[in-house]
Formats: structure tokens, C-alpha cells, sequence
């Protein structure tokens, strides 16, 4: 699924700065599930910056919604009043905020949330990077283990100099992804095939302006 | 400042509506006779909310100090903390319930708005019981009693060192304080005339028990020294200087038969045997009825049919058993047989006849009222009806012996078809649905749950208990009931799924101590209810506010944090004691200027409860939580803790500051909450205003 981490309350006041009437809208798929978009959420975020702006005395209408997926234009369509806001903050990933932002065109959409990763859930709120979506996946050649995502270099053949008992050089705390590899290659029996060089990807298609159509 | 300490359970409309149209009921209300809510009252204690735990004991069960002695607690056998460590003790917790509001006023009659006029013969446990229900219907009852007070078999019959006769009292002005009025030594037969009373009421009910003891016509029962139950347990009950032979044999082996023999060695026996057909194993009476009179040096002989009484001087010298070979034929009827061969014999001086109870009809011979071949009160068990229109009858005259409380549970039955015939003009049949249970606790549930061993009441040492008639079995001190209370698990009244809102995420089924909450073959999160014990962790961290807590709804929790708008308010568990307990007027109050809103579990606290808090405009919360130990949730995070300390956060950015957020956790003493809560208004106090406020108040 798409993580999220919230924006500080500072970023969104300041965002939603010129404005007295702002919709708050969430999203109830991946963002819901890593506990940043949801109705919870969206309700704490509207709360706690109606407070702030009335700290600062001038208090501030938000409205509050929470939708199914903000990446479906029919979804979007449950977004009621829109046109009684000024504005309108998305909780939901770059992808929904980006679909409510073609819904209202003429509405100036803020992001709630920083879209951070394609990560796996691995316990109550503890989330991790998985999947770069680099377009030509390898994960048969490394055991199961990407090396894209989870070497800090993507290297496609490690490890590099830095590895260090298991470890990224990059700080103790981060697996070393090319370990990962060999410990599962091991297990599957495959470490002959580790030797073999991995040929160079094409980069290309994790390039930008990606799509897909599959209507043919 | 609205901040009485509100209940945690069945005090709003919406929960009220909620928990009807649950199916599933908690097994102890599906035990209890006359489906008590035992869940709110136990709860009710242990928030120390007594008078209305006690007013909520009376709704179903209406004599609650004599029931919370005497009651054979059918529930406890049901209560699921059975599979943990033992029951919760329910009947303690009633009894503590009455006994800590004896000095309270009774209750303001109810005004008679019905216009009708209902006549209940026999003031026992059936007659008060469709006298509380018909009173507080607005009916205009009246209870005609030949005694000279009410209560029944629980006044003349149930020994004082079970149940002192001051608690039958204090039961009583309670349902005559509704505006019943009680015409004691009164006897319809002998002072008023049947007829007469079914032609000036609009409805009558007979609930006359069966006050006549039976014997058998064996050689020698009508010999001096031969008694009879009742009215030897009647002359221990009235007669201070009651006084009995030095070697007692009683006959029987149920619970009147074991009142009799405790009875008479309290009267001065030496030697008290108790003889029954049934063998140990079949023993009729309650077991601890055995434990107790062994204890009391009562000697049980099972097994014995009564062959014959040795006179001498006409006066009873000694009596004869034969050996009982089995009480009940391959039907299952009772049907002994003997073995003449074997021969016990008895010296004695009293021989009391504990056997069984009739009617007394005499009063009803020759009156309009039907009774059958064997003299019986000719009823329909459906409708309560007799073959009179107007008259109903209820309790032991009909239903044959059996408990108080199952005497009771026919007595609102009765209530509810006299309602309806003054109603509606007609009789109908009282179909009273059986509320499903929800089941047994899962091994996994089980092994999650805190252990909290059962408090039991203190029974005076039996040497010292034989000695008089004082009462046997003591109560509960407050602190006992309120932590007894606090075991109840609050079974079938938790987590419930709020479908179209479920993202499946799974946070619930990971933050769930108990494994309750699982992911359905809809994809949508579902509770288990055998598993939930109502903490309401899940509820406060679902990201898509899917699940719905019944015992600590929002809609609840939020009218509750509502109540203020200035001071503190303080989150935490319903058992916690930030409130000052008050032993003289038996209420507790919370200090002032604090808004004390009770959770279930102070996890059940949602970031959410305490910026609203904060919005409303108090300047500043507090929230308390038991240490891990005293917890009744197992949990491996004090969510309490986690959520204050997120929304101290929150409040930092915000502008409000972090500071007006303060995680205490629990207090052993109203006055270590009371310094706790005093600093941390005096921190308030130099932080100034809620700066959603302009004015501090004090
Ligand atoms: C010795 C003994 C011990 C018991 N112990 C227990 C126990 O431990 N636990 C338990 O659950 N149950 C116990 N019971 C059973 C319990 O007391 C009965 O189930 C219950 O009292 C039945 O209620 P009732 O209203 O049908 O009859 P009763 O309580 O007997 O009431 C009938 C009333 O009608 C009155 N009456 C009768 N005829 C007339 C008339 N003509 N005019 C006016 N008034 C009249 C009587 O005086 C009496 O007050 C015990 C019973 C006895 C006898
Ligand atoms: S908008 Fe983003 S967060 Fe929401 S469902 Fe689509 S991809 Fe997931
Ligand atoms: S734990 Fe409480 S609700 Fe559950 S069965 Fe026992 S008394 Fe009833
Ligand atoms: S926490 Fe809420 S959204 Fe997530 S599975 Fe449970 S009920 Fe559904
Ligand atoms: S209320 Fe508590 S016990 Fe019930 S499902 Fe939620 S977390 Fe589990």
C-alpha cells in the first residue's frame, strides 16, 4: 500500500493561511490503513487546526469528509459542497490529491500528508519501504528481496564495501538489503545463482509521464 | 459546573436502544430468574454508585437485602469468570447494595394513574414483587396479609441467622413506600371474604404460598414431642426463649429440613441427626446447606425411610429407619424402595417432620374460586389466570415449591398479565423470551485476562454461630464490594463493527489484548463477544472511527465531557477514585471544579475526547490510569498514557501547549487524587487561561 506521513500543523496553517472556509477531505484506502488519511484522522487534523487559528484569533471554518479512494473520480463525487469552501486540504496520497485537485478545478487543494513510500505493514503503526515501482521487477533473481528499494545504493549487485555485520553503512539501524538477499538465497538453496551478475536495468521505466493501457 | 461522577453503562437513550437490539445477553441475566441486569448493578458498585445500583437490583429483583442473603444466586453458576478464577460474587454484591443504603429515605409513592384497583392476597415474595411492578404501573394495589407483617416463607420460615427479619422490614417499606398499602393480620377466609374482595377490585391476585407443612402417618406421629417444620422454624423466629428437646431427629433432606436441624441446635439440641431417603449425592438441599450444618455438628444420615416412632408415656422416645434403597424408579419418578433388613434407630425427644408444604385453601372453600380434584387452584401457567376473570393467582400456592426468586419471576409475569387484562379488558398468555447468552470465554480470551481472585463474605466460626441466632453470614465492606465488583468482565457488551466504515486495516486485531476482533469473510473487521471485555482500545484507535463500544459510546463520553466548559477535566477508569467517597451520606462526589468522565478502561480514552475537552474551553485535562497491576485489561501499552502524550504534542503545535495535558496515573486515596489534582491546578493557575478562554475560572 501507499504510506503517508502527516504534515506538521505549522505547514498546513501556513498553507491554508489566506483562507476562512476549508474543506478537509480524507481518504478510507491505503492512507486510512497506515493511520494518516482516514475519518480519525481527518477529524484530529481539523481540530487541531481550527484551534490553532483560534489561538491566533481569527477562527476558521473546517469542514470535514472522508471518501473511499481519492484516486477514482466516481469516489470523488461523494465530495459534497465542495463550492461552499474556499479550499480544500487532501489527506490522501499524492495520487488522490491530485484526482480531488482535477475534480475541483477551480478549488486550490492543499496536501495534508507527505506521501512518503510503497511499504508493507508490519505492525500496528509500523510501516516499511518495500517497492521503488521501478517498471522491470527482478525480485525472482534476489530471493524475494528488492534491491532497488532496500539497498540505499540500489545496487543491482551487492553488497557494496560499506556492508557492515548485516547492516547498511548508513546507519545501524537499516538492514544491509544485499545480506537480506544472500541470507534468503541461502535458505532457498539458490546461492550459485548469486554469483551471477545481474544485468543493468532499464531506468527508463521508472522514468516520469508513466501510464498504462490496458483497454486494447 | 455540572460535574456529578455520570455511570459508564445504561444511563442514555441511545445505549438504552443499543443494547435492545443486541441479541446476545451477558449468561448471568440469562441465569437469574427474573433477568436481572446484574452487569449494570455490579458495575454501579464498582464505580461506588450504591443507591442506583440498588434501585437497579429492585427493578427485577425486588427484595433485594432479603435476596442478597438468601438467594441461590443461579447467576454466579452462569458468570463466565467461572473459566478465569470464579464467579463474580453477585449475591454478595446485591446484599452489600442494600445493606450500604438501609439509611436511606424509601423511595416517593407513584402517583395512581390508572384508575384501577388491584387486591393481592398474601403479602409473601410473590405478592410484594406483582405489588412493586403494579404500584409502579400507577395501579392502586393493596396487599391483605394474615400475618402480622409481609414477607412470606422469608419472615416466618427462613431462620434469623440466615436472614434477620429487620432486612425482610427495610424490603418491604421499600415496595410499600411506592404507595401500596398493606393490610397485615388480615386473612381473606377469616377477616374478609373471597368473593367479596373479587367483586371490589378491578383484579385480584391469590399468592397465598403453601404456609401448611406436611407429615406422614407413620406408627407413633401423633405422639407428643412429634412436630412440624414450619411451626418449629416459626417459634425460632418469634419466640426468644424458644426451646426444644436435647436430641432432635428431623425428617427430610431439603432446605426447610436443614433450616429445622440448624434451627434447633441453635434452640438449645445436643444432638441434632437429619435423616433423608435421598442418598448424599442426592441431597436436595443447597450443598453448602451440607457444608454448613456438618460444620455446625449436625449429623446427615442419608439414605433412611422413616419406619416408626417409639412412644413412651405417650410422649416420643426414640425413632426407627429402614434403609432406602432408591428414591426415584428407572422413570425417574419418586418412587422409594427399602430394604426392611436394614434398621437404624434413633433416640429422641423431638421428631420434626421436614418433608414438604401445602396450600392452606380454607380460606377458599366454598367461594367462587375453582379448585381441582386434589384441591389445587384450577390456573393456566400461560395466562396466570384462575377460572374467575378477575382473578390471577402467582408464587408457590401454584407453581409448586421452588426458590424465592423463581417465585418472584412468576410474580412479574403475574404483574404483566394483570397489566394487560386492566388494560386491554382481556387475558392473554405472558411469553417471556429467554435472552440468548453469548457463549463461554476462549482459551486464548482466558489467558489474557488479569487474574482477580473471588472475595468471599466472612462466615462467623461455627462454634460461635451455633451459640444464637444472630446472623451467620456477614457482608461485604466497601472496599471488598467495589473491588469484587470490578471482576465483572461486562460480558456481551462490547466492540461492534460499523461495517461501511472498515478499511480492514487491522489495527483492532492488533491492538486487542483479548484476540476479539477478527477480519470477517466480508472483509470487514468483525468482534468476537465471547472474547470482547468492552476496554475499548480498538474503538479509540480504528483510523476510520468504525467501531462502536456499547458500555462507552462517543455520543455518551462526549455529553459527558460536555459538562464543562471551565476547570479540569479528568479521563479515567470507571473504578478509579479521584472522587471523595463520603461513607455518611453514601455517595461519592467528585472535587470541585473537576469534570470527572468515567471510561470503561481509561484505554478507551481517544485523542479525540481530549481536544474536545480542550475546545470546550476547560484549561486543562488530566488523565488517570491504573498502574498495570491494578489494570483488569491486560495490556501491553498504557494507551492512556501514549494517547495524553500524543496530544501533548498536538497541543504544543497547536499554540495551547503540551503543559495543559497531564498523565497521572492512579491514586490509592481520594486525597492523593485530590494533592495531585490541587498541583496541577496550581500549574494551571500560572499557565493562565485556556487561551481559547479569556477569563480563567477558579
Ligand atoms: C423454611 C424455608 C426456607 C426457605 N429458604 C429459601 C432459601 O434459602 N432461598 C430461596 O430462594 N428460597 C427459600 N425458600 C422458598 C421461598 O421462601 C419461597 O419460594 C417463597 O417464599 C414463595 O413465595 P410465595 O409468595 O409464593 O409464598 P410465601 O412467601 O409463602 O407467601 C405467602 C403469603 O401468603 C399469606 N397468606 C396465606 N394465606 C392467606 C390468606 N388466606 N389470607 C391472607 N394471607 C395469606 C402467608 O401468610 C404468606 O405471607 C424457603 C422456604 C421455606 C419455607
Ligand atoms: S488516493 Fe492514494 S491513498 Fe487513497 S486509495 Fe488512492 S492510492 Fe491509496
Ligand atoms: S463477568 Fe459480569 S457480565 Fe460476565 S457473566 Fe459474570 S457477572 Fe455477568
Ligand atoms: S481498526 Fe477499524 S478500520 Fe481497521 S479493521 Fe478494525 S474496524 Fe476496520
Ligand atoms: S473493546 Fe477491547 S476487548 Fe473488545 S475488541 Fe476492542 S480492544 Fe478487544
Amino acid at each position: 500500500m501507499i504510506v503517508a506521513e502527516p504534515k506538521s500543523l505549522d505547514e498546513i496553517k501556513a498553507m491554508v493561511d489566506g483562507y476562512d472556509r476549508v474543506l478537509m477531505v480524507g481518504c478510507g484506502t491505503c492512507v486510512e490503513v497506515c493511520l494518516t488519511g482516514g475519518e480519525r484522522s481527518v477529524n484530529l487534523t481539523a481540530t487541531a487546526l481550527r484551534l490553532a487559528r483560534k489561538v491566533d484569533g481569527r477562527d476558521i471554518e473546517v469542514g470535514e469528509q472522508t471518501v473511499i479512494r481519492q484516486c477514482d473520480f466516481e469516489y470523488l463525487d461523494e465530495v459534497k459542497d465542495a463550492d461552499k469552501y474556499e479550499a480544500i486540504v487532501s489527506l490522501a496520497c499524492g495520487v488522490g490529491i491530485q484526482g480531488i485537485a482535477r475534480k475541483f478545478p477551480n478549488t486550490p487543494i492543499f496536501p495534508g500528508v507527505n506521501t512518503t513510500f510503497m511499504g508493507f505493514n508490519e505492525e500496528y503503526g509500523y510501516y516499511t519501504e518495500m517497492c521503488k515501482g521501478c517498471g522491470e521487477c527482478i525480485l525472482h533473481l534476489t530471493g524475494g528481496v528488492c534491491p532497488v528499494a532496500r539497498c540505499a545504493k540500489s545496487l543491482l549487485n551487492g553488497p557494496c564495501g560499506g556492508t557492515n555485520n548485516g547492516k547498511c553503512e548508513i546507519g545501524s539501524d537499516k538492514d544491509c538489503g544485499w545480506v537480506l538477499i544472500y541470507n534468503k538465497m541461502e535458505q532457498l538453496g539458490t546461492l550459485d545463482k548469486f554469483k551471477e551478475i545481474n544485468a543493468p536495468k532499464n531506468y527508463g521505466k521508472a522514468g516520469n509521464i508513466r501510464s498504462m493501457d490496458l483497454r486494447k | 459546573m455540572a460535574s456529578e461522577a455520570t455511570n459508564v453503562n445504561s444511563q442514555s437513550e441511545a445505549f438504552e436502544t443499543w443494547i435492545k437490539d443486541q441479541p446476545l445477553k451477558p449468561p448471568c441475566a440469562g441465569a437469574c430468574p427474573v433477568n436481572a441486569d446484574i452487569q449494570s448493578f455490579v458495575s454501579l458498585v464498582a464505580q461506588g454508585r450504591f443507591k442506583e445500583s440498588l434501585e437497579a437490583v429492585r427493578e427485577r429483583c425486588t427484595l433485594p437485602g432479603s435476596l442478597g442473603r438468601i438467594c441461590h444466586h443461579p447467576c454466579e453458576g452462569e458468570c463466565r469468570r467461572n473459566d478465569v478464577e470464579g464467579a463474580v460474587n453477585i449475591r454478595a454484591i446485591k446484599r452489600f447494595a442494600s445493606d450500604v443504603c438501609a439509611d436511606e429515605p424509601v423511595s416517593d409513592a407513584v402517583p395512581k394513574t390508572r384508575g384501577k384497583k388491584v387486591a393481592i392476597i398474601g403479602g409473601g415474595v410473590a405478592g410484594l414483587t406483582a405489588a412493586y411492578d403494579l404500584a409502579k404501573d400507577g395501579f392502586d394495589v393493596t396487599i391483605y396479609e394474615q400475618n402480622d407483617a409481609c414477607g412470606g416463607a422469608i419472615y416466618t420460615g427462613v431462620p434469623k441467622y440466615r436472614l434477620p427479619k429487620d432486612v425482610v422490614a427495610q424490603d418491604v417499606a421499600a415496595i410499600e413506600s411506592l404507595g401500596v398499602t398493606i393490610k397485615t393480620n388480615t386473612a381473606i377466609g377469616r377477616d374478609v371474604a373471597f368473593d367479596d374482595l373479587a367483586k371490589d377490585y378491578d383484579a385480584v391476585l391469590i399468592a397465598i404460598g403453601l404456609t401448611v407443612s406436611r407429615g406422614i402417618p407413620i406408627p407413633g406421629h401423633d405422639a407428643d414431642g412429634v412436630l412440624l417444620a414450619l411451626p418449629v422454624l416459626k417459634e425460632a423466629n418469634f419466640n426468644d426463649n424458644a426451646a426444644i428437646g436435647k436430641r432432635v431427629v428431623v425428617i427430610g433432606g431439603g432446605n426447610v429440613a436443614f433450616d429445622v436441624a440448624r434451627s434447633a441446635k441453635r434452640m438449645g439440641a445436643e444432638e441434632v441427626s437429619l435423616c433423608c431417603l435421598e442418598c448424599e449425592d442426592e441431597i436436595p438441599a443447597f450443598s453448602w446447606e451440607l457444608v454448613e450444618a456438618r460444620e455446625e455438628g449436625i449429623i446427615i444420615n442419608p439414605s433412611w425411610g422413616p419406619r416408626e416412632i417409639r412412644v413412651e408415656d405417650g410422649k416420643v422416645s426414640a425413632i426407627s429407619f429402614k434403609r432406602c434403597s432408591r428414591v426415584f424408579d428407572e422413570k425417574g419418578m419418586f418412587n422409594p424402595a427399602y430394604d426392611e433388613n436394614e434398621i437404624l434407630g434413633i433416640e429422641a425427644d423431638n421428631v420434626v417432620f421436614a418433608i414438604g408444604q401445602g396450600a392452606d385453601m380454607n380460606g377458599f372453600t366454598g367461594t367462587s374460586l375453582e379448585v381441582d380434584e386434589r384441591g389445587r387452584i384450577k390456573w393456566d401457567a400461560l395466562t396466570l389466570k384462575t377460572n374467575l376473570p378477575n382473578v390471577f393467582a402467582s408464587g408457590e400456592v401454584v407453581t409448586g415449591p421452588g426458590s424465592a426468586v423463581a417465585a418472584m419471576r412468576n410474580a412479574h409475569h403475574a404483574a404483566t398479565a394483570i397489566e394487560r387484562f386492566l388494560t386491554t379488558g382481556t387475558a392473554g398468555a405472558v411469553v417471556v423470551p429467554e435472552p440468548l447468552a453469548i457463549g463461554r470465554l476462549p482459551r486464548h480470551t482466558i489467558d489474557a485476562i488479569v487474574r482477580k481472585e473471588k472475595n468471599h463474605v466472612p462466615m462467623v466460626d461455627p462454634a460461635e454461630r451455633v451459640k444464637s441466632f444472630m446472623e451467620a453470614e456477614g457482608g461485604f465492606d466497601i472496599d471488598m464490594a467495589i473491588y469484587e465488583a470490578g471482576r465483572c468482565m461486562n460480558c456481551g457488551r462490547g466492540a461492534e463493527i460499523i461495517a461501511e466504515k472498515c478499511a480492514a486495516c487491522l489495527t483492532c486485531v492488533r491492538v486487542c489484548p483479548f484476540g476479539a476482533p477478527y477480519i470477517s469473510e466480508s472483509r470487514v473487521a468483525d468482534f468476537n463477544w465471547d472474547s470482547c471485555q468492552s476496554c475499548g482500545i480498538c474503538a479509540a484507535e480504528c483510523p476510520g472511527m468504525a467501531i462502536h463500544v456499547g458500555f462507552n459510546d462517543d455520543t455518551l463520553i462526549n455529553e459527558r465531557i460536555d459538562a464543562a466548559t471551565s476547570g479540569i477535566t479528568a479521563f479515567g477508569c470507571q473504578l478509579g477514585k479521584p472522587e471523595i467517597y463520603n461513607p455518611l451520606s453514601k455517595a461519592t462526589s467528585t472535587p470541585p471544579g473537576l469534570n470527572f468522565v468515567k471510561l470503561m478502561c481509561a484505554s478507551r480514552l481517544d485523542m479525540r475526547h481530549i481536544l474536545r475537552a480542550i475546545e470546550n474551553g476547560v484549561d486543562g485535562v488530566a488523565v488517570m490510569a491504573c498502574p498495570d497491576d491494578k489494570c483488569r485489561y491486560r495490556k501491553d501499552v498504557n494507551w492512556a498514557e501514549v494517547r495524553a502524550n500524543r496530544v501533548k504534542r498536538l497541543l504544543d503545535e497547536i499554540g495551547i501547549g503540551g503543559e495543559r495535558v497531564e498523565f497521572m496515573g492512579s491514586f490509592a486515596t481520594p486525597e492523593e487524587a485530590q494533592q495531585a489534582i490541587g498541583a496541577f491546578k496550581a500549574k494551571l493557575a500560572e499557565l493562565g487561561p485556556n487561551p481559547l478562554n479569556k477569563v480563567m475560572v477558579k
